[in-house]
Parts: C-alpha cells; structure tokens; sequence
C-alpha cells in the first residue's frame, strides 16, 4: 500500500463499502443510503426480501416474534467487526463495540479512526 | 431386532464427486497419488488430493467446510431426510490446521478477537451441528473418535440407536482433509505414511512402505422399515450387522492389530453370527489395508486363517482412492455396495508384487455373485470394525 498518496475515505465511500461486505456476508440486498437510526441488529430485517414478506399482514405479537428471530445474532456483529477492522484499518475496542451498534455511530467512528497502517494487505 | 437400511450416501473423494460413476469407471479414473499443488510439498512428498477441489479456489482454510457443505447437498439430492434424523459424523486428521495456524498466530500476537465463525466451520466437534444446521434436522448432533475406524464406530452408534428405537433414522458418516503441512508430518512421525517416490499406495504389495493420505469424506442416510414406509423412500442396501472391539495390549501394539488374529477374528465370527450369515454367503471380503508394511501382513493372515476353504475374493480400494483416514470405512464400504450392484469386483490397485501367491488377492476385474459382502476397518488403538452389508 502506498502510504504517502493514501486518503481516508469519505463517509459515503466507507458506507458503500460497508453495505457491499454486509450483503457479502449475510447475503442481502441492502440499498445504499441505510437510515442512520438503523441498529445493525436489524439489518437482516431491512436487506432480506423474504423476511419483508413475512412482515406483511401479521400482527403486533407475530412481528414481534419474526422481528427477534431475525435479529442479527452476537456471532455476526463481531464477524462483522472483525471486518470492518481488516477492511477499514480501525481497532475497536470491545467496550466500544455495544455504543457502535447504531449505523450512524459505526460509520462516523470508522471515518475518523481510519488507519492504512492496519488495514489487510491484499 | 429392528432392521436397520441404506436410504443412500453421498461420497466425495480422490476420484470425483459421484461414485456411481467413479465405481464404473475406477480402473480408468484412478492414477494413483495425485500431487498436490496446494502447498510447497517438498518435504511432505507422500499426499493426494481431492480432484476438483485442488484445482478450484478452495484453499487449505476452508475445504474442510467446502467439503461437507458439498456432501450434504449432494445427500439431500439423493433422498428426502427426515427432519429429526440424529447427524453421526466425525474427523480426526483434518486439515483445520490451517485455521488452527491462524489462530495460534493471532493469540501469539496479542490479536483481540478471531473469526468465531472460522473456528466453528474447521472444529470437528462442530462438524455435526454444522451438517444439521446446513440440512435443518433436529435430531442429535454428535460424532465418535476411533482414528481410522471412526466413520464405522459412527456407523455403529447410530445402527444401534435406530436398533434399540432411540432414533428413526440419521445421516453418518465422516469427512478428512488432511493434506496439510503438519498433519503429514504427525503421520510421518508414526512411520505409518509412504515416503518413497512422492508416495505409492500398494496395498498387499511387496514393495509397498506407507499408507497414502487423501482427502474425501462420505454422508450416508440410513433409517428403521417405518421411516421408509413414511417418506416412501427406496433403500439400496441393509446393514445386517457391525461389530466393534479394540485391542493393543500384549499380542498387539497401539500401531499394530493383534498379531496373532484371534482378536479380528473373532470380531469377524460375530459379525457374520449377527449377520446370520456364513462365510460361504460373502461375495467379497473388503480389506482395510492400507499399504503399511505390518498391518497388511497381519490383515492377510486374519483374511487366510478365517477364510481358510472359502473361496473369497479379498481387495483393498485404497490403492485408487488413497487412505481417507477416519471417513475410509465408509468411503470404502460405499465403493463395496457399487461393487454388489454393479456385480464385478475391481482388482487390487497396482499391485504388481503381491505378498503372498494367494489367487484370492485379486489383480484383475472378475465377476461377484451374491448380495452380501464384508467391510473390515483397523484403525490406531486396536479399534476394529466389521459390518456386513446386503444390497436390496
């Protein structure tokens, strides 16, 4: 990696990139923008067509029921983290990941903490 | 006793991914040990590898996973299974090694957190669970340790669980990926593996000096008479008995099976007891052997002391496929149902110089009459397995 020409990426950019390892990974079709306000708890609830589908015509209890199923479990938030730090160059520490939850947070904690240094040779 | 069935099984290993048509075409699919382009092999001359895998972008970190998420679509292909099927599988000499390096390299460096994910796809533990969440069963998820005779132990413990009414029916079997660095330097260091040539397998060969590991693995569905009634499914064969024992005390080692037969022996007579059967009824007897020099010697004299007046033939598939170390038996015993269905027997594989002038000790194709064969499995320990099988 060229150190000396490297420039951080934008939050767009990092958010881009962000959503095209989530569909990667848990094999979704989320769109870019996401909302801000978004937990990464309910990405899957957002980027999976099927799980939509099952949002239609239920009731209050069922959605609850479907909404906690579909969760995004604590396994693929720290795969998830362990991306973002080899992709990214950020070491996030683990006191920090549960305030990192909300999709704002993370992206704007990713543009600040980029480091060419520690990012994944390829 | 409940009869126990072979809905059907799912093989991957050295010669492709789809034994019917590996069985038919083995004498002209099989080129020996394959070398590896995988790694540097330079030291580690002696290894095989899965055609198709070794030439795809399937690296070391993740066949083991590849493997058996293959297998298991290619079971599901095959059959309807039951959902509470229990999932019977095991791995002892795979190449989560790789994984394991990493691991090791990322604790070593003060790394604070590892792929959790990499760890549970490369744990043999978990391989069971990661079958049964891959097929949604819900039955239980497990698998046993016997080293080489693993798959047939696994074989085993779930035959005698849908015996008993524990379970209806389960998916078994067992998957190795063992061409790694390190996994072939342990077996080095039990002078079990061939070092000469880049590795040759010739299984009761005289020049025979080492097993040839390789990788493959095999998943079969296996279920009671009600399970085939609910789910209309069509068996290929029965399981009419499998008998375990172990012993590497006194007359045998921790390496080497007992040496006088008698253990093995008798493991066989109970076998074909259980089986109702006599040695008369067995088309062919399906030898473990794995080209090393002591254990090939003492499988031939069990073969000759209990066959003595039956004329049996006795071949060993390794020489084709390589030693698939814990899934052999049941790779192996899959090829001996093709052998049963298709009615003629492969010879022994290379096997220019045999041991001895029995005529038993096959060097070319002949035709088998009959439906029953014998599978024999030794693996490290003394553990002996010995089914016999019926095709339907």
């Amino acid at each position: 990696m060229d150190l000396e020409n490297w420039t951080p990426l934008t939050t767009q950019e990092i958010e881009k990139k962000f959503i095209g390892m989530i569909n990667d990974y848990l094999k979704l079709n989320l769109e870019y923008p996401v909302d801000p306000n978004l937990s990464l708890k309910d990405l899957r609830l957002v980027g999976d067509t099927k799980v939509i589908e099952q949002l239609q015509d239920v009731d209050e209890e069922s959605l609850e029921i479907i909404k906690k199923n579909f969760e995004i479990d604590s396994i693929d938030i720290l795969e998830l983290v362990i991306q973002i730090e080899e992709e990214f160059g950020v070491v996030i520490d683990d006191k920090d990941v549960a305030t990192l939850l909300r999709w704002e947070d993370l992206i704007g904690y990713i543009a600040d903490s980029q480091d060419p240094k520690k990012m994944k040779q390829k | 006793m409940k009869p126990v069935y072979i809905v059907d099984y799912a093989v991957i290993d050295t010669i492709g991914f789809d034994i019917e048509s590996n069985y038919k075409n083995l004498t002209l699919l099989a080129k020996g040990p394959q070398t590896c382009t995988r790694y540097d092999v330079t030291e580690y001359p002696h290894i095989l590898c899965t055609k198709g895998y070794e030439i795809s972008q399937y690296d070391g970190r993740n066949i083991f996973s590849k493997l058996h998420n293959d297998l298991s679509d290619q079971l599901l292909s095959k059959a309807t299974i039951p959902s509470d099927s229990a999932v019977i599988v095991s791995a002892f000499a795979h190449s989560g090694n790789e994984v394991r390096n990493d691991f090791d390299n990322s604790f070593r460096g003060g790394m604070s957190r590892f792929s959790p994910t990499k760890l549970f796809l490369n744990n043999n533990d978990l391989m069971s669970a990661n079958i049964a969440k891959k097929l949604k069963l819900e039955g239980f998820s497990s698998g046993v340790m016997a080293a080489c005779s693993s798959s047939m132990f696994n074989l085993h413990y779930a035959f005698t669980c849908i015996q008993s009414g524990v379970i209806s029916s389960a998916v078994v079997g067992a998957i190795e990926t063992p061409i790694h660095p390190s996994v072939q330097y342990y077996w080095q260091c039990t002078s079990a593996i061939s070092t000469r040539d880049g590795g040759i397998c010739k299984p009761f060969d005289k020049n025979r000096d080492g097993f040839v590991q390789a990788e493959g693995g095999t998943l079969w569905l296996i279920c009671d008479e009600e399970t085939l009634k609910k789910y209309n499914l069509t068996p290929k064969a029965k399981i009419l008995s499998i008998v375990l024992s172990s012993k590497c005390y006194d007359t045998a080692t921790m390496t080497a099976h007992d040496k006088t037969g008698k253990s093995q022996i008798d493991t066989i007579n109970k076998a074909l007891t259980i089986a109702n059967k006599k040695s008369e009824d067995i088309a062919f007897f399906n030898a473990h052997a794995t080209s090393t020099l002591i254990g090939d010697d003492i499988e031939l004299d069990v073969f000759q002391q209990k066959f003595k007046d039956v004329d049996i033939p006795c071949v060993s598939f390794k020489g084709y496929i390589g030693h698939t170390m814990s899934a052999s038996g049941m790779v192996e015993s899959a090829y001996g149902l093709e052998a049963l269905k298709n009615q003629y027997l492969h010879p022994n594989y290379d096997l220019t110089d045999p041991i001895s002038d029995d005529p038993r000790l096959i060097t070319k194709a002949i035709p088998i009459k009959g439906d029953t064969f014998i599978k024999a499995s030794f693996g490290f320990g003394g553990r002996t397995a010995i089914a016999v099988f019926q095709t339907i």
